[in-house]
């Protein structure tokens, strides 16, 4: 027994030695790559914090000191994107008063992880500037954006309604992105202080609109916001009798389509082709009249000039009409007739006593002159 | 001739220190001595990790002390194994105090002291099978060894598993986590001298800035607070473990002092050359393995020349080889190879100096001393040659863009 104990114990206490030597080795190794992790995961921290700070100093010379403030709930998700998110908010403290805010803000752009300081003036409502403190964006792609474009975040007003940027073309994901920030931004300082965000009050006034011959779906809406004249391309639902927005020759804001698009729904067109043949030129166009639409069948020759009219389907209350009170000539056979003889609409007046009728006939001949005439 | 010079095993003894002076005792003292060393190395690669940084865990704390102690443990457990199998000693106590005598436990602690302290356990096992078995045991045991054990096994395991011995920061090196915590470089002192440019090595003549800045100053060199492997960082203890061993007469005091000597003065004419100041030689004896290379290993009683005047050779030779080998070679440490490559020469030195102490004619000494010296001084110059500023110039701005060039 004696004999075999000695070696047994050799062996067994080299092999305790070793597996005990690798099990502890490995633990130790481990913790090692842990701690050696968590020097670096501070160190990022450290470097950020130095941006952080950096970005404030640019904008607030002297401060004190920024201050984590975690009272209030931040934007955790934004376009439906839980990888865009408000990181943080500090306060930059001067003399123990809080002279700004900094979101620190992550977004998605082509790449994840774009990390931007904003720094916001509160009294004055004004995003001051920012500073991208990470940057995973491929490089040579990101460098397409110039400066105009970084500058135009640079001393934004937050109250403005209108708080649009344009993204840039073929750079679209990370200019979004960094419009994204401010936006965020805005919206965060927003809700900090418990206020609605600034609904946007466009106000568009309809100008004109014509309709298109060769798709009499779409209108092209001109319409004003005081400033500008802006031509939009709306397309008509015949189904849920409603407008909807295609394009518009100057770039709008969300907001803004919003207000053009309810403008142009309240100035529906009162009359509309509803076919058209280009060769023969015959315009057949509904028009409302005082008792529903009118169908009337217009012909223009090559200059654009009323060759024919004749009215098809309407339900008119010819009992009216043929009443005894009423003295005039009927506006359905009269008015064509009258805009047939001279060719255009100009110059002839409306039926006293049928006067909505006598101008839906009159506009009926109108869209189509116009809408010929765009075309052309 | 054999009654003339019988070249016995070491270590020697003066007849009037047999008595008090023993192999025991000799053995005791070094590891009296390793005693400091270790709890420092622990300190500094354990607590002071453990302290300074948040979670750091209790094993990771304990590790540096954990690897010695496994290091001396498994020399002392392969030394028992062997002892059983081929020595026949069968019964437990004596086996004991077979290991005891064969002081198995040396090798193992001293493999521990110079490997890098995140080596593989498995590394390190296999390193004290290589010192203690086959380039101890195998040799004959205690006594008949011709070269340091630990040292050759050191070398293999450096070269041979180099593969396995972790070299960046976040997986383990000689850096300890705090090291890496706080020291701006990831290199240890020497490894600067390696790094080239432009094909050249240009390190050599690097300022203070360079070698000494990121470190602290040469206080901490001194104190041992730099990177690198356990045994070696502390120059002040190696120092103190050498007044001790030499009060205690376990080692001469002329082999430490005549290689670190060596080493200062090649260190100082290179620094000068290169237009360096008195920090130069310091700093190049206060890093690396020099001092725990000159006190414990190259004083081993067994492998070292025993005759004085051969120990001045041995000493001088491997002061001049570690400069060669430091600052021309590829490795950034010369001390491991400089002192087995003056082993080798251990058997021949002692004749030679034997010879040379019973030879009458003063002409003769004079010219064998004289091509010695020219020998070493040969090497010596070479070394300072290749490492002159005109050797080592950076690339030519033209040499660059034909370089740029190429690459392209």
């Amino acid at each position: 027994m004696k004999k075999v104990l000695l070696p047994l114990g050799l062996a067994l206490s080299l092999i305790v030695i070793f597996v005990l030597g690798v099990v502890v080795a490995e633990s130790v190794t481990k913790n090692r790559e842990k701690v050696v992790n968590d020097i670096l995961v501070e160190e990022v921290k450290a470097a950020e914090m130095r941006a952080l700070n950096s970005a404030a100093e640019t904008y607030f010379e002297d401060f004190d000191k920024l201050e984590l403030d975690e009272e209030k709930p931040l934007i955790t998700s934004y376009e439906d994107s839980d990888k865009n998110k408000v990181l943080a908010r500090y306060q930059i403290i001067k003399e123990n008063a809080e002279v700004g805010i900094l979101y620190y803000i992550e977004v998605v752009g082509k790449n994840e992880g774009l990390r931007v300081a904003v720094v916001i003036e509160p009294t004055s409502r004004n995003i001051l500037g920012y500073k991208i403190v990470v940057n995973n964006e491929s490089t040579d792609y990101f460098e397409k954006l110039d400066e105009t474009f970084f500058n135009q975040f640079v001393n934004v007003d937050m109250k403005k309604p209108v708080f649009d940027f344009t993204p840039v073309a073929t750079i679209t994901l990370s200019s979004k992105a960094i419009i994204r920030v401010m936006k965020m931004a805005r919206e965060q300082f927003y809700q900090d202080i418990d206020e609605e965000l600034p609904i946007p009050s466009v106000d568009f006034t309809f100008v004109s609109a014509v309709q298109w011959l060769s798709d009499i779906s779409i209108f092209t809406y001109t319409m004003s916001d005081g400033t500008r004249s802006v031509d939009a391309k709306l397309k008509y639902d015949t189904s849920k009798r409603e407008l909807s927005f295609v394009d518009a020759d100057t770039v709008l804001s969300e907001e803004e389509i919003e207000a053009l698009v309810a403008t142009a729904n309240q100035n529906k067109p009162a009359a509309r082709i509803t076919a058209y043949n280009p060769n023969t030129r015959v315009f057949t166009v509904s028009s409302t009249g005082y008792n529903g639409p009118i169908i009337c069948n217009i012909t223009l020759d090559e200059n654009g000039k009323v060759t024919g009219y004749t009215v098809g389907e309407h339900d008119h209350d010819e009992s009216y009409i043929y009443s005894p009170q009423y003295s005039e000539p009927d506006p359905i056979i009269n008015i064509p007739k009258l805009i047939r003889e001279s060719g255009d609409t100009e110059g002839i007046e409306t039926i006293t006593g049928a006067t909505v009728t006598s101008n839906a006939l009159i506009r009926a001949a109108n869209v189509a002159m116009q809408s010929w005439r765009a075309d052309k | 001739m054999a009654n003339k010079f019988s070249l016995g095993t070491g270590p020697f003894l003066r007849a009037s220190d047999e008595k008090i002076i023993t192999t025991k005792r000799m053995m005791n003292d070094v590891v009296i001595c390793l005693v400091p060393i270790i709890l420092f190395a622990w300190f500094k690669n354990g607590i002071l990790p453990y302290i300074k940084l948040d979670n750091v865990s209790f094993l990771a704390m304990v590790w540096p002390l954990l690897f010695v102690l496994v290091g001396g443990l498994t020399s002392m457990l392969l030394e028992a194994v062997y002892f059983y199998c081929f020595k026949n000693i069968r019964t437990f106590k004596a086996l004991l105090n077979e290991v005891y005598l064969s002081y198995a436990v040396i090798p193992g602690l001293l493999l521990a002291l110079v490997l890098p302290l995140y080596t593989p356990i498995w590394v390190l096992m296999i390193g004290c099978l290589f010192a203690n078995i086959i380039f101890k045991m195998l040799f004959g045991g205690f006594g008949y060894n011709i070269f340091n054990p630990a040292l050759l096994a050191y070398v293999i395991v450096i070269t041979a598993f180099s593969f396995a011995i972790p070299t960046n920061a976040t997986s383990g090196t000689t850096f300890n986590p705090y090291e890496d915590y706080y020291l701006e470089t990831g290199v240890t002192p020497l490894t600067n001298y390696t790094m080239k440019q432009d094909d050249k090595l240009v390190n050599i003549g690097a300022d203070y800035d360079t070698l000494v800045k990121p470190y602290g100053s040469l206080a901490n060199f001194a104190i041992g607070t730099i990177p690198g492997a356990m045994g070696e960082t502390s120059a002040i203890l190696c120092i103190l473990a050498f007044i001790y061993l030499v009060i205690r007469k376990t080692i001469s005091w002329q082999v430490p002092v005549i290689y670190v000597g060596t080493v200062f003065v090649i260190t100082l004419i290179v620094g000068l050359v290169n237009g360096q100041g008195l920090w130069y030689p310091v700093f190049n004896v206060l890093s690396g393995g020099l001092l725990f290379g000159a006190v414990f290993m190259a004083t081993e009683p067994v492998t070292t020349p025993r005759s004085p005047n051969g120990k001045i050779i041995f000493a001088l030779g491997l002061g001049v080889l570690t400069c060669l080998f430091r600052l021309v070679g590829s490795f950034p440490e010369g001390v491991a190879t400089s002192i087995l490559f003056m082993c080798l020469f251990t058997p021949l030195i002692d004749r030679f100096a034997a010879k040379l102490r019973i030879t009458k004619d003063p002409w003769k000494i004079a010219v064998k001393y004289a091509a010695i010296a020219i020998l070493f001084i040969a090497i010596a110059g070479y070394t300072v040659f290749k490492t002159s500023p005109a050797q080592n110039k950076p690339a030519s701005e033209q040499d660059r863009i034909a370089i740029t060039e190429v690459l392209e």
